[in-house]
């Protein structure tokens, strides 16, 4: 039996009148890249902050690697990485004094960690830029720091909240590399995304929400083959799993 | 050139302008309100003030000649007063815009001549400006009333005006070659560059604070109308100038200056659109800082206090925050505006005279003391907003929120504890009370900006605001009054 990073079990949050997260159950077995995939308001970023402690769940209990979110927050956050969908890093340091200052919060000494931070931004193309002020940094720049940043403290869990949104091709191309050799090392990802053929590019396992439900789970082929055309696409797999057109209209949705 | 076109960019400016400094109310249905706060003072000022001033004066019997004296002093300055509050608005605009990018951004990429954006920006400004100014115009022209001098006062209000216009016109050219100035430094010269930008906003900051200050005021007015006729050659003062001259019923004198100062402002219209055609607005910089130090987060100055890693991490960014942030100058200008005002309003040598009374010499340091616990307080105060929204960051990390607080009250102590710890030498050297003496001034000057910076902290913590849009605000304005209710509190029962 897979030993599990993360357990959600019957967890729910509403915000006001909005079911956010209804009654979700989910399984992550460690070493998986999980895609948590459905599109814009399904519940993807409430969920990941429900596994990061940021937010309590009103019901259904949480459980990651071992540890209770709300009961261990420092210790959750020691073992994870998260990118959130929008970083936001503070725009007055360099790239460079950031990734130090993130370094020292998770208690990690210079030489530990220098090596690896070159090698990441040789590999996100951000040589050269360390020393500039996050400030003037674009976008797609900001994100790949944050990345670099959660990256650092060694985390056994990546959270990374629609990543790929201000990526390149060529960045996105590595970050699916990346994802994969760490996840042999054990690390588990979980992966948000409304678009689905990065799901199924990059994902191990994918989960489709909507309003807050589990609409179905499983490997990109599992659910190819649920739909017995083994060559049809993802998307006429969800077409044809469910005749419902409330969900032809979010597959819909998420091939934009 | 239209002249619709400016109105419409002075109100866009005039909207970013007050959206930034009090943030956006909502009406029932979500449309933002109007702030009509400058209109009303502006319709109110001239004829509430006069009156009132008028009734004073009246009611108190006050003699003519005194009435009079004062008043001419006054109407000289209104004129140089005007514009230079007009260019110290427009100084404090540029240098409390946001490290992030503002609004008026736009201005770049519309189809909108130098002319227009000039016109537009200069009535935003006088906009900003007049409201203020119509309190004082009100005062004189209540004084002026009884004192039979209506006619003068008429010629210095317009000569005021004239003032304000070539003001604001100045600092479109200032401003234009500020950016452009400070774009090149920043590009070659990194940290000192930075340095420099800091220093001058620091300064900038205190001067226009102590443009409030009454007794500041009286002392540079008094001052400025003794030399003022000995600088006739500096077309900036001519419309003060223009006012001696009819105050002393130096009608063709009086009338050159009049002439020269219409001149002036439409020398200085032309001139302000030069300086943008050719440089603009500016965008916004990238700034490159050489890394001076091999990078080690270990074993950092502040780990003498104990201080873990992280929070150490913390201290550091808090203190690049507190040097890079333009938000912050304002507070690093309070202790050197208030410094500024003790020796304007005080005699220095009294500190040396041994004839006074040890506790009457201490008093000199009453108001820098204040500035210190002011600091201290108002540091930790915007500690935990100043996060902004990349308090993500802090939340997200291993580390506790005691952690946080604990890294922050230090970051609001250390700065007034320098400065502290420059004023109690100072006092053991000059005042020389006795060792007891010493001892206890140390002990509670230390223990009063601990003190500022812990009740900083609760309230800090309590009510942040981490708003950032259009511009930081870091703390919510119920905490500011709550806070400086508590900080005149703790300062009085000093
Ligand atoms: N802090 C919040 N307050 C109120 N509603 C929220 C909050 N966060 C999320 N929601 C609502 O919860 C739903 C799910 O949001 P979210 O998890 O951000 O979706 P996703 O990341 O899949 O786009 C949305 O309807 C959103 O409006
Ligand atoms: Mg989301």
């Amino acid at each position: 039996m897979l030993n599990m990073a993360v357990n959600l079990d019957s967890v729910s949050k509403r915000f006001g009148e909005i079911r956010a997260v209804n009654a979700l159950s989910l399984e992550i077995a460690e070493g998986t890249v999980y895609g948590l995939l459905g599109p814009n308001g399904s519940g993807k970023s409430t969920t990941m902050k429900l596994i990061m402690g940021l937010l309590k769940p009103d019901s259904g209990r949480i459980t990651v690697c071992g540890m209770d979110p709300q009961k261990e927050p420092l210790n959750v956050k020691r073992v994870i990485g998260y990118v959130p969908e929008t970083p936001r890093l503070y725009e007055f340091l360099t790239g460079m004094e950031y990734l130090d200052f993130i370094a020292a919060i998770h208690g990690i000494p210079t030489e530990q960690y220098m090596p690896k931070v070159n090698r990441f931004l040789k590999a996100f193309e951000l040589s050269g830029h360390e020393n500039k002020m996050i400030g003037g940094y674009s976008n797609g720049m900001k994100q790949k720091t944050a990345i670099i940043g959660a990256l650092l403290g060694d985390p056994e869990l990546l959270v990374l909240d629609e990543p790929l949104g201000g990526l390149d091709s060529k960045s996105a191309r590595i970050m699916k590399d990346l994802l994969h050799t760490i996840a042999e090392e054990g690390v588990t990802t979980i992966f948000s995304t409304h678009v689905l053929e990065i799901a199924e590019a990059i994902c191990d396992k994918i989960c489709i929400l909507y309003k807050g439900n589990l609409l179905t789970e499983g490997t990109a082929e599992e659910l190819k083959r649920l739909s017995d055309t083994p060559d049809s696409t993802l998307e006429e797999a969800f077409l044809k799993l469910t005749n419902s057109s409330d969900v032809r209209e979010i597959v819909e949705a998420l091939v934009y | 050139m239209s002249f619709k076109k400016a109105l419409r960019i002075a109100d866009v400016l005039v909207l970013a302008s007050i959206r930034a400094k009090r943030g956006v109310k909502l009406d029932k249905d979500g449309t933002a309100k109007k702030d009509q706060r400058n209109e009303k003072v502006f319709l109110l000022g001239l004829p509430v003030v006069s009156a009132f001033i008028y009734l004073l004066l009246w009611k108190g019997n006050t003699p003519v000649e005194v009435v009079t004296s004062l008043l001419s002093q006054s109407l000289v300055f209104l004129p140089s007063f005007s514009l230079l509050l007009m260019v110290m608005n427009g100084l404090m605009f540029e240098v409390s815009l946001s490290s992030f990018s503002t609004s008026t951004d736009i201005i770049n990429w519309l189809p909108i001549r130098a002319k227009e954006y000039v016109i537009g920006s200069t009535i935003s400004a006088v906009y900003f400006t007049l409201p203020f100014l119509m309190i004082i115009y009100g005062a004189s022209l209540g004084a002026a009333i009884y004192a039979g001098m209506i006619n003068v006062w008429l010629l210095t209000f317009t000569l005021s005006l004239l003032g304000l216009l070539i003001g604001g016109f100045a600092i479109e050219i200032v401003r234009a070659a500020l950016n452009e100035a400070s774009s090149v430094i920043s590009k070659r010269a990194g940290k000192y560059g930075q340095l420099a930008q800091l220093v001058s906003t620091v300064v900038i900051i205190a001067l226009f604070s102590m443009v409030f200050n009454y007794q500041v005021l009286l002392k540079v007015m008094t001052w400025f109308n003794i030399t003022v006729e000995q600088a006739w050659f500096v077309p900036l003062l001519w419309p003060s100038l223009a006012v001696i001259d009819i105050l002393s019923s130096e009608f063709t004198g009086g009338a050159l200056y009049f002439g020269g100062s219409f001149i002036m402002m439409v020398a200085f219209f032309v001139l302000g659109v030069k300086a943008r055609t050719k440089y603009w607005v500016p965008a916004p910089l990238t700034v490159t800082l050489a890394p001076t130090r091999q990078y080690s987060n270990r074993n950092g100055v502040w780990s003498l206090f104990g201080f873990s890693l992280a929070e150490q991490a913390i201290i550091s960014k808090d203190f690049k925050a507190l040097f890079r942030r333009r938000e912050m100058a304002t507070f690093l200008a309070i202790p050197l505006m208030l410094g500024a005002v003790t020796f304007i309003n005080n005699d220095v040598s009294s500190l040396w005279d041994t004839s006074i009374p040890i506790f009457e010499r201490l008093g000199f340091f009453l108001l820098p003391g204040m500035a210190l616990f002011i600091l201290s307080f108002y540091l930790a105060l915007v500690s935990v907003g100043q996060e902004g929204s990349a308090f993500m960051n802090l939340r997200v990390g291993p580390i506790a929120s005691s952690s946080i607080v604990k890294a922050k009250a230090f970051v609001g102590f250390v700065p007034s504890a320098v400065i502290l710890a420059g004023i109690l030498s100072v006092v053991g050297y000059v005042v020389k009370p006795s060792l007891q003496g010493m001892m206890t001034i140390v002990i509670v000057s230390f223990a009063t900006i601990i003190e500022a910076s812990l009740l900083g902290m609760v309230f800090a913590t309590r009510y942040p605001d981490f708003t950032e849009v259009p511009r930081a605000k870091f703390i919510s304005s119920e905490a500011t009054l709550l806070g400086l209710k508590c900080r005149n509190t703790a300062g009085t029962s000093r």
